[in-house]
């Protein structure tokens, strides 16, 4: 028995795994990496899918090297997601254990800090706008009585990225809420406890016992909220359109208008080709980070 | 023994689950079938929103003389939602028989040459209809789309703040100095500088600031592009003269704030709040403003030395080239240019209507404001540009207006180096 | 070990001993409260606001300053929602994608979680990486390629094996389920969650001589409940707000959902902002009673499974 289970068992195993893997690969196959490989082929061409597409090479790469408004959008886009993403995690981590305890009201606490997901985008983007109205909105109500001036937040191009990566944070910390708290469920409490006995502050507990052991959930938050800023779009659809002068357009913002706007998907895939690349670089310098902190 | 016997049955688990699913496949497929039988005539429609109404009389007003079309249509919401289903429907030969769009998508179709040519199609003669608004559904000299409505852009003012300021509602501006003197009286600042109201907010959004730098363009006697639509024109003397005139207005005049009731979907606007007493009014503003309860009067946008001018914005009619049944299309773009049909599609959704005979009708002149805008769609110019890369150089412009207005660069050097850009882009084609 | 012990004990009885230190836990809670309570009515104001604006009459909507509590409680706004006229048949479409979607992301994905996160295999690290990878596929470049590849599903929809001659799956539940049908954000969720979970409980059962399939079922999927009731309720909420794929992938009034008809609300510049809000209140509903439903499993899911050894 036990030698057969030994020689049958690697391969078993591998078709097991295979088994459990088939669904979701196909699935991915069909709705990413065919689209993903359409994408990068589509980017050597001039395809319009209104005219018959000409192979173009390289030059869809070389007229984005020199694409001075695609270089800004790479930055905008860049100084967007460093604002959401840190910002998103540390607040969702601080809420998560807040409201892991047991006290009365905790659930409502929880939904409430979902809520923003849920509230709809226009809804959510109208009121921010309300929210950052440069002489009766309650922003600059705020800023004026800490004694700082009124600022022109959304109608300013220096300003009106810090705005949106304001209201993005509102809008995700209750996801990473929400999946640290899965997270902190499997942390054993002895451990709590032990520390407790070793009289060690609150503070030194979240951060050498509840942070560290979450590591494998933050990464996962990490690589997620990267990505998602990335990609971000609708939000700045609804509020800015890109503006003023261009300050808040970021890449998928260019790719859509390029794309279904213009009807140069070749040039749009080149974008998103480029872009893909920049996220996984971010991704991997971000993993990389992680680790060192880890060690 | 027994854990291979269970490897087994988990494979035969998988075979059955995969089998299950193809079957499933089929079912759909075969309701998926049943859809595209018989011969319909399938209409994707933009009469969305406050058009909606009117869209569905016109629909079933259609089905009731013509029962024998089998009528189908699909509501839309926004020019860019039907745009992509088009393009996509196109590359999967799953086109509509007709579809309504924003005519500036309607081009970049009929450039690919993926349209019919409406001006041989139709029997309704053409010379019925409004050429201004004609004019935008005109390229490579043929007629590829033919307008159902458009709106068309006046100065819409607050009556209450402007007899507020002691100036005269019935008696509008009718030069550009006039019209800089009533922005002045209009607005209202506290001693701070905090803009209580408006005397004219001039944009909210990209579009909006191509289109009043549009308007005072025409204003001083230029145009957005040549006559034969091969090159920008709009950073002449003319162009140079609006913007100064608009800057002045903005930076030294301060008649409103740069960035002033900026926001999503008009709920921001500082005209139906009573926070902006002028801007620039399309049809589409009655609704909202008469809600608002804002006593709404609309007056014609003056040129600089007397005379008006305007823009219009049509939706258009098109006919895939490829379409299954033209015919019923033909005939249901026929029945809507129609003059009864015209006359209750503008009358209850407060457009301009395509047909002349339409817009001097009874019913039409006797909507107050639905006859101003009648009035002013006619100082609209004859021709328009009607390039496929419209929209582009919409963007390009408005950004070379926002870049004078910030001070980033000069009015000269803002507009020739968006002239260029637009020159490169009609260059490639 | 014990010096920790018995100094840790000083401490306690220290405190028990001092009488005011009994009020410092209240006071900490009293604070605890307070920032909580702000930062929830911070979160929570959007929100209220948009139900707030749905109860408004047409004029109170372009009030400005706007009023934070409407004039009145009209119900109005909502019955114009209820009664457009293909809302019923929103609503059920609506419920079977984000449900068909969700179902299927907790099934695939645990799935492959599992196996990217115990199981050996050949191409595991390329599996993995191709899965993170595909996260970082932008959707806006997808489109026309999903179309066609949904309309060229071989056999279904009067297609040939080659995929060619019918409309494949376009116009079906099938069709508009497929392209969320299983995310790389729910397979790398759920293998983050699978590596966390001791590799005891796996190895005793697997001794015991239970088969893969039988130890992820019986003992890994409950112990994985939190991280499930998280991805069920990303998978519902992402699909329930999911506006890009049943507009390109169906062309007819039967197949809209509900975040269809709140565009063709909303559209153009003279909407009407109050019913809007109606609907965007009521197209909420359900998602909090998921997450409600959901949350009980987030918290309680791995201390009370009873899986232990």
């Amino acid at each position: 028995m036990p030698s057969r289970s030994a020689t049958a068992g690697p391969f078993n195993r591998s078709w097991g795994a295979y088994a459990f893997l088939a669904p979701a690969l196909l699935i991915l196959f069909l709705s990413l990496l065919l689209p993903a490989i359409a994408t990068i082929g589509m980017s050597f061409t001039d395809i319009s899918f209104l005219r018959p597409a000409n192979w173009v090479g390289l030059d869809n790469y070389f007229r984005l090297m020199a694409d001075g408004r695609f270089q800004q959008a790479i930055g905008n886009t860049m100084y967007y997601t460093l604002g959401v993403t840190f910002p998103t995690m540390a607040l969702g981590l601080l809420a998560a254990v807040a409201l892991n305890r047991k006290f009365p009201f905790r659930i409502v606490f929880r939904t409430i800090f979902y809520l923003p997901v849920l509230t709809s985008l226009i809804a959510a983007a109208v009121v921010w706008v309300y929210l950052y109205e440069p002489y009766s909105g309650p922003v600059n109500g705020l800023f004026v009585s800490l004694g700082l001036g009124p600022q022109p937040w959304l109608s300013s191009p220096n300003l009106a990225m810090m705005a949106l990566i304001i209201m993005a944070v509102w809008r995700d910390f209750g996801t990473a809420m929400i999946i640290y708290l899965a997270g902190l469920q499997d942390i054993p409490e002895e451990i709590y406890e032990a520390a407790r006995l070793d009289g060690a502050s609150k503070f030194s507990i979240l951060w050498r016992i509840t942070v560290p052991m979450l590591g494998s959930v933050t990464f996962y938050l990490m690589i997620i909220l990267i990505v998602q800023s990335f990609q971000v779009f609708g939000a700045i659809y609804v509020m800015t359109g890109g503006g003023p002068l261009g300050s808040t357009e970021t890449i998928v913002f260019q790719m859509y208008q390029t794309a279904f706007g213009y009807t140069e998907f070749g040039y749009s895939a080149a974008m998103s080709t480029v872009l893909f690349f920049v996220i996984l670089l971010f991704s991997l310098v971000g993993t990389k980070i992680m680790r060192r902190g880890e060690g | 023994m027994e854990k291979q016997n269970k490897t087994g049955l988990n494979r035969r688990q998988l075979l059955l689950g995969v089998a299950a699913g193809s079957l499933t496949l089929g079912l759909g497929g075969s309701i998926g079938r049943a859809f595209g039988q018989d011969q319909q005539l399938v209409f994707w429609s933009q009469f969305a929103g406050s058009k909606r109404v009117a869209g569905e009389a016109l629909e079933a007003a259609f089905k009731e003389a013509h029962p024998e079309r089998n009528l189908v249509s699909t509501l839309y919401a926004e020019p860019p939602q039907l745009n992509e289903k088009i393009l996509t429907s196109i590359n999967g030969n799953t086109a509509p028989d007709l579809f309504v769009q924003h005519w500036d998508y309607n081009l970049t179709y009929a450039a690919a040459d993926r349209m019919l040519d409406l001006g041989e199609a139709l029997s309704v003669s053409i010379d019925d209809l409004d050429p201004s608004l004609l004019a935008y559904g005109h390229i490579n000299g043929a007629q590829y789309s033919v307008p159902m409505y458009g709106t068309s852009r006046g100065i819409g003012f607050n009556r209450a703040h402007v007899v507020e300021a002691g100036l005269d509602p019935e008696n509008p501006p009718k030069t550009w100095a006039e019209f800089r003197d009533w922005a002045i009286a209009l607005t209202k600042r506290q001693e701070s500088g905090f803009l209580e109201r408006a005397g004219f907010s001039l944009f909210h959004n990209d579009l909006e600031a191509w289109e009043v730098f549009t308007l005072f363009l025409q204003g001083a006697g230029g145009k957005l592009l040549n006559d034969d639509l091969s090159a920008p024109s709009f950073a002449g003397p003319e162009g140079v003269k609006a913007l100064t005139f608009l800057k002045g207005l903005l930076i030294d005049d301060r008649v409103s704030d740069l960035g002033f009731g900026l926001g999503p979907g008009g709920l921001a606007s500082p005209f139906n709040t009573a926070r902006a007493a002028m801007i620039i009014a399309g049809n589409y503003s009655t609704n909202n403003a008469l809600r608002a309860g804002i006593e709404f009067a609309v007056a014609p946008i003056p040129m600089e030395n007397g005379g008006f001018t305007s823009l219009v914005d049509p939706f258009c009619y098109a006919i895939p080239r490829d379409a299954k049944n033209i015919e019923g299309a033909v005939a249901f773009v026929e029945f809507a240019l129609s003059p009864e049909q015209q006359v209750a599609f503008a009358v209850e959704s407060k457009n301009v209507p395509v047909l002349k005979s339409a817009q001097q009708d009874p019913a039409v002149q006797a909507d107050p404001y639905l006859s101003k805008f009648v009035e002013t769609a006619s100082y609209a110019p004859q021709e328009a540009p009607a390039i496929p890369a419209f929209s582009r150089m919409v963007t390009i412009i408005a950004r070379a207006v926002q870049e004078a207005m910030f001070g980033r660069a000069s009015v000269e050097d803002a507009l020739s180096a968006a002239a260029a850009e637009v020159q490169t882009i009609l260059d490639r084609g | 070990m014990s010096v920790v012990a018995t100094q840790s004990n000083l401490t306690r009885t220290d405190e028990r001993s001092f009488p005011l230190s009994r009020f410092i836990p209240w006071g900490e809670r009293i604070v605890g409260y307070g920032l909580l309570l702000f930062a929830a009515f911070a979160t929570m104001a959007p929100f209220l606001w948009m139900v707030s604006t749905s109860f408004k009459a047409d004029a109170e909507v372009f009030q400005f300053p706007p009023s934070f509590i409407p004039q009145g409680l009209g119900w109005q706004n909502y019955l114009d929602v209820i009664y457009l006229p293909d809302s019923g048949r929103q609503l059920v479409n609506s419920l079977v994608f984000a449900l068909g979607s969700t179902i299927s992301n907790l099934i695939f994905c645990s799935l492959a979680g599992y196996a990217l996160a115990r199981m050996q295999f050949r191409g595991k690290t390329i599996v993995f990486a191709l899965v993170v990878g595909l996260l970082m596929v932008p959707a806006q470049s997808q489109i026309v390629p999903v179309f066609l590849i949904v309309q060229k599903i071989p056999f279904a929809g009067g297609n040939d094996w080659l995929g060619n001659g019918g409309t494949g799956l376009l116009n079906t539940y099938w069709g508009m389920i497929l392209p969320t049908a299983a995310t790389p954000f729910g397979i790398f969720l759920m293998r983050q969650f699978f590596t966390r979970i001791p590799i005891e409980y796996e190895e005793s059962a697997r001794l015991d001589g239970a088969k893969s399939f039988t130890i992820f079922w019986r003992i890994l999927l409950p112990l994985a409940r939190p991280a499930m009731a998280v991805l069920g309720v990303l998978s519902f909420q992402s699909a329930w707000n999911e506006f890009i794929w049943p507009l390109i992938l169906t062309n007819s009034r039967d197949m809209a959902t509900l975040q269809i008809g709140l565009q063709l609300l909303q559209s153009g510049p003279d909407a009407r902002w109050n019913v809007v809000m109606a609907m965007a209140t009521l197209i909420t509903v359900p998602i909090i009673i998921v997450f409600l439903f959901a949350q009980r499993f987030v918290i309680d899911g791995a201390v009370t499974s009873g899986v232990k050894g």
